[in-house]
């Protein structure tokens, strides 16, 4: 890549690459490079809160450009390119969640949440806790889980969310509550336990 | 602390953990050059493809621009293909001549004699065999010479009657007349069936009963085995011991003829076993 920050394109993808840097609002959205600068951090972020790992969300959101770029003829046909692109990578990230086994990926991810200074046998008290807590996570039925989990994101709204779980947005915040309730019940037992 | 009593905050640190995770650095950088190197490797295809067309890709450009399409070389390609498929069609049809006027004539004769079965029974049976009719009617043609066919039929008494009557008539199309297919089917020449390959117990048989071989055939009996075993080390000793015999039988003449000290033993011996000549007694 080129020590300006600017990407190596082929030629035909340089004029789309000017004008996503210089007037993003004029870009239009079909753009691949466009798309690129603009989603590849949600696309992330949505595939890290499945996977909890940052090398498979990241080949996760390559592989969803990589799906774009083989529908590009069909872009200008996709009504909500942000739901669009949110969905596939989404589902790409569910079929690799599925391929890998899930403490290998919860525990480095819970590790990673400690703090350096806190002392070694409250860091791993945490790191328990917070792997109980991703494993009941998972545990939820699917639907719940998969709205708490996309509730994180903060770019996504009820309505995006209910877009791509093919849901209502009063589906979504039944959804979101009884995640929560239930949620709540079984850590309580498994902290009284 | 407080993060371990309460499962809600254990629930947002989690979440919040989720919200504001950063993607790593050049993230863009690197699907960027993904997406070329797939973009390349497309591009890279097709430019191959385009490189190297296709020879019937380019025929079929030229069948639209004929004169345009066509490089010199795959003009002379072309030209060969058509002169070679000319010259193999001319030899096909010229091969076909050379035989067919037999072959015409007789598979009118034929069709004549399974048209009209009935009625020309007896002229069938007095100038064709029923082999040489069904033969050029299509079952086996494998003794059908062209020379000698033709000069049996110069012999027929109305070979030209016969040829118009089966010209006119229709030949028999097998699946259209089922009956002159019987017909045909009924008078065709009988061949004896192909020999069946032997089975494996036959070719262990055939094997074992070669002649001078009586232990490969003693195996196949386990209960005389050890007897024709014996019997055959026999015959291969008295084999040995009359060969042995021969190579010395031109020593033994010359012993006899001329007793050497070897031989001396023997005699000695032979005077010992014979009683001694009686003597004359001065008595």
């Amino acid at each position: 890549m080129a020590s300006s920050g600017r990407l190596e394109l082929p030629s035909h993808w340089e004029r789309h690459w000017d004008v996503a840097f210089v007037s993003e609002e004029t870009a239009s959205e079909t753009d691949i490079p466009a798309l690129v600068q603009t989603y590849s951090s949600l696309l992330f972020r949505v595939a890290h809160s499945i996977l909890r790992n940052r090398a498979e969300s990241e080949d996760v959101v390559q592989d969803a450009f990589l799906r774009v770029l083989e529908h590009e003829k069909e872009l200008p046909t996709v009504r909500d390119l942000r739901v669009w692109l949110v969905r596939i990578t989404w589902n790409l990230a569910i079929d690799r969640r599925r391929r890998i086994r899930p403490d290998q990926l919860d525990e480095p991810f819970a590790a990673s949440l400690i703090a350096h200074s806190t002392p070694a046998d409250q860091a791993l008290s945490d790191a328990r806790q917070i792997t109980a807590t991703l494993r009941e996570i998972e545990r939820l039925p699917k639907p719940e889980s998969h709205a708490l989990l996309l509730s994180a994101i903060d770019e996504l709204s009820i309505t995006e969310i209910s877009t791509i779980l093919h849901r209502s947005e009063s589906a979504v915040r039944a959804l979101l509550f009884r995640a929560r309730t239930r949620l709540r019940e079984r850590l309580e037992k498994g902290t009284t336990r | 602390m407080n993060a371990q009593l309460n499962p809600d905050a254990r629930v947002d640190r989690i979440l919040t953990a989720l919200r504001t995770t950063e993607p790593p650095a050049g993230l863009e950088a690197r699907i960027a050059q993904r997406l070329a190197a797939r973009l390349a490797g497309v591009t890279h295809a097709r430019t191959h493809s385009n490189a190297a067309p296709s020879f019937f890709a380019s025929v079929q450009s030229a069948m639209k621009a004929p004169r345009l399409s066509f490089a010199p070389a795959q003009l002379y390609t072309i030209t060969a293909l058509v002169l070679l498929i000319s010259l193999s069609t001319f030899t096909i049809v010229h091969h076909r001549l050379a035989t067919n006027p037999t072959r015409t004539d007789f598979n009118a004769n034929a069709s004549a004699v399974t048209h009209n079965h009935v009625t020309n029974s007896s002229l069938v049976t007095q100038d064709h065999t029923p082999d040489n009719s069904f033969e050029a009617v299509g079952f086996g043609g494998a003794g059908f010479e062209g020379a000698g066919l033709q000069s049996r039929h110069k012999s027929l008494t109305k070979p030209s009657a016969l040829a118009a009557e089966a010209i006119s008539s229709p030949r028999p199309n097998p699946t259209q007349d089922p009956d002159q297919l019987a017909l045909a089917e009924t008078l065709a020449p009988s061949r004896a069936a192909p020999l069946p390959p032997l089975t494996a117990q036959e070719k262990t048989l055939v094997a074992a009963t070669r002649p001078g071989q009586p232990i490969q055939l003693a195996e196949l009996d386990s209960a005389r085995a050890p007897i024709l075993r014996a019997e055959a080390e026999g015959r291969q000793n008295a084999n040995i011991q009359r060969y042995v015999k021969s190579l010395l039988a031109p020593f033994a003449v010359a012993d006899a003829l001329q007793p050497t000290k070897y031989s001396e033993p023997r005699e000695i011996s032979t005077n010992a076993s014979t009683p001694p000549p009686p003597t004359s007694s001065t008595n």
